[in-house]
């Protein structure tokens, strides 16, 4: 009986190990051949509905391959400390995920260039931190310049949106269906502030947020479980095609709802005739977004830190081909595709905020060059994020702004004789 | 379903050659295997346990491969916990 029990757990341990070293070399070959699934970089958070998770690290895939790490605070970037070294000039940015960058390795970001230029031309340690969370709309990025950014006492604020960030702003328009628990800021008696969702948002389970950290770093080390993850939001993204539409929609669609392509929300943000949009629910975007400027705007001053608002360009703005931006717009009756950048420098203007339009620049660049911003090869520069010549543009002329009319650099540069 | 074969030609796009020979030998050993099946060869206990859960477990990673990077993304959807 007790040799048969032995014999047993040997044949047992055997197969396990057997089974151990199959996935031992499924795991080898997959790194072998270079495959790499997307990370788990977030972490849900009561205040502003996500986060990027402190300390994690992994790869991004879905546009160009590049390994991300987050540091100890949650930013993409590298450590901080939050003390203002002496001497130093402090930018803090803040923005979506055109700021957070993860498509390109960090010493080739907007950031990175802007810091480096500015220390050279001033010959004075500047630091760029880099808030940027992908997906992030006005009011998470309002709510992270308000509790996160000024315990490093920058000296600079630039938000960085681009028009698209208008659309976030109301919860029924919000692209891309339900948000879960983004944050909204509605009027209420004629004031900004959180809508009652936001405000009865649970805080997130912390045995829970233990867990998905522990399950999320083990994934992120291994291309196996990343595998089994990434084939897991597969099958609920088939499930989600074959699935027929939902009959009783709890959100009334817009005239014509939002395409999919984010990157042409222009005939939705824009009129043929007016700059103004006339849907009320776009009405309401663009308020929102004003008065949360006005708040950030406001905020910065008590911080006694200059504010900046530097509009993004969209892809088509700078699109290489001038024939294809032409029969855009003539397919969507936009006469320009500077409507809106022109109506938030309007309002900066008129708010006495510091403003950079850089799709202007941006596709004068890309005319004369004849050369792709947005996009990498894995997406045939098929739209998409900046890539690394359009970071690189876009901060030598963030650069050049602000050392031509950023009082703060100017003091900086002033006291380097 | 025509669409399952998509996570293969997505495993890595850089590197077809290594792809191949890795399926290369995958089709061999299935090949011997299906040779072999008939002859006499007797298996220990632990052998035939191993080769019928590494036979499971490599249809699992196949399944999950062509699963994998299936349907379309949302664009919008960035914080997926």
């Amino acid at each position: 009986m007790r040799v048969i029990r032995v014999r047993l757990i040997r044949d047992i341990a055997y197969t396990v190990g057997m089974v151990f070293i199959l996935l031992a070399a499924f795991e080898t070959g997959l790194r072998l051949a270079g495959v790499h699934y997307q990370a788990s970089l977030y972490i849900a958070e009561k205040q502003r509905g996500f986060a990027l998770r402190p300390n994690s690290e992994g790869w991004e895939t879905e546009e160009n391959d590049n390994y991300v790490h987050i540091n100890s605070d949650g930013l993409n970037d590298r450590e901080h400390t939050r003390a203002r070294p002496p001497g130093t000039l402090r930018i803090a940015v803040v923005g979506s995920s055109e700021a957070e960058a993860r498509q390109i390795p960090r010493d080739q970001t907007f950031e990175a260039i802007l810091e480096r230029e500015l220390s050279k031309a001033t010959g004075k340690p500047v630091e760029v931190l880099n808030f940027g969370v992908p997906g992030y709309g006005l009011a998470q990025e309002y709510l992270t310049l308000k509790n996160h950014v000024w315990q490093y006492d920058p000296q600079i604020v630039l938000v960085a949106m681009s028009v698209f960030t208008v659309l976030k702003n109301v919860r029924s328009i919000y692209p891309g269906g339900d948000p879960g628990n983004v944050p909204f800021f509605t009027y209420q008696g004629g004031n900004l502030a959180l809508d009652e969702q936001s405000r009865q948002a649970a805080e997130p389970d912390p045995k829970r947020l233990r867990y998905k950290q522990i399950s999320s770093d083990l994934m992120n080390r291994s291309e196996l479980l990343s595998l089994i993850n990434e084939a897991r939001l597969g099958l609920q993204r088939r499930i989600a095609e074959v699935r027929p539409p939902q009959p009783a929609e709890t959100i009334a669609p817009l005239s014509k709802a939002p395409p999919s392509d984010y990157m042409q929300v222009w005939p939705y943000l824009e009129t043929k005739d007016s700059q103004a949009p006339v849907d009320p629910r776009l009405q309401e975007a663009w308020r929102v977004a004003e008065d949360l400027l006005r708040m950030m705007h406001a905020d910065a001053s008590a911080h006694h830190a200059e504010f900046w608002l530097l509009t993004l360009d969209m892809v088509m703005q700078v699109e290489p081909n001038p024939q294809t931006r032409a029969d855009f717009q003539q397919r969507n009756h936009l006469p320009t595709l500077l409507a809106s950048d022109h109506r938030l420098d309007a309002f900066a203007q008129a708010e006495g905020i510091h403003s950079l339009l850089l799709a202007p620049p941006l596709s004068q660049y890309a005319l004369d060059h004849k050369a792709s911003l947005h996009g990498f090869p894995k997406n045939n520069f098929q739209g998409g994020h900046w890539n690394e010549l359009g970071h690189e543009i876009a901060g030598k002329l963030i650069a050049s702004r602000l050392f031509q009319e950023s009082p703060s650099l100017r003091a900086l540069y002033s006291t380097r004789e | 379903m025509t669409h399952l074969g998509q996570g293969f030609s997505q495993i890595s796009p850089d590197r077809p050659i290594l792809v191949g020979v890795a399926g290369y030998f995958l089709m061999e050993a299935a090949d011997y295997f299906r040779r072999h099946q008939n002859a006499n060869t007797e298996f220990p206990r632990w052998g035939q346990w191993s080769l019928d859960s590494c036979t499971a477990v490599s249809l699992v990673v196949v399944v999950l491969l062509m699963l994998a990077s299936g349907g379309a993304r949302n664009p919008f959807l960035y914080a997926i916990f």
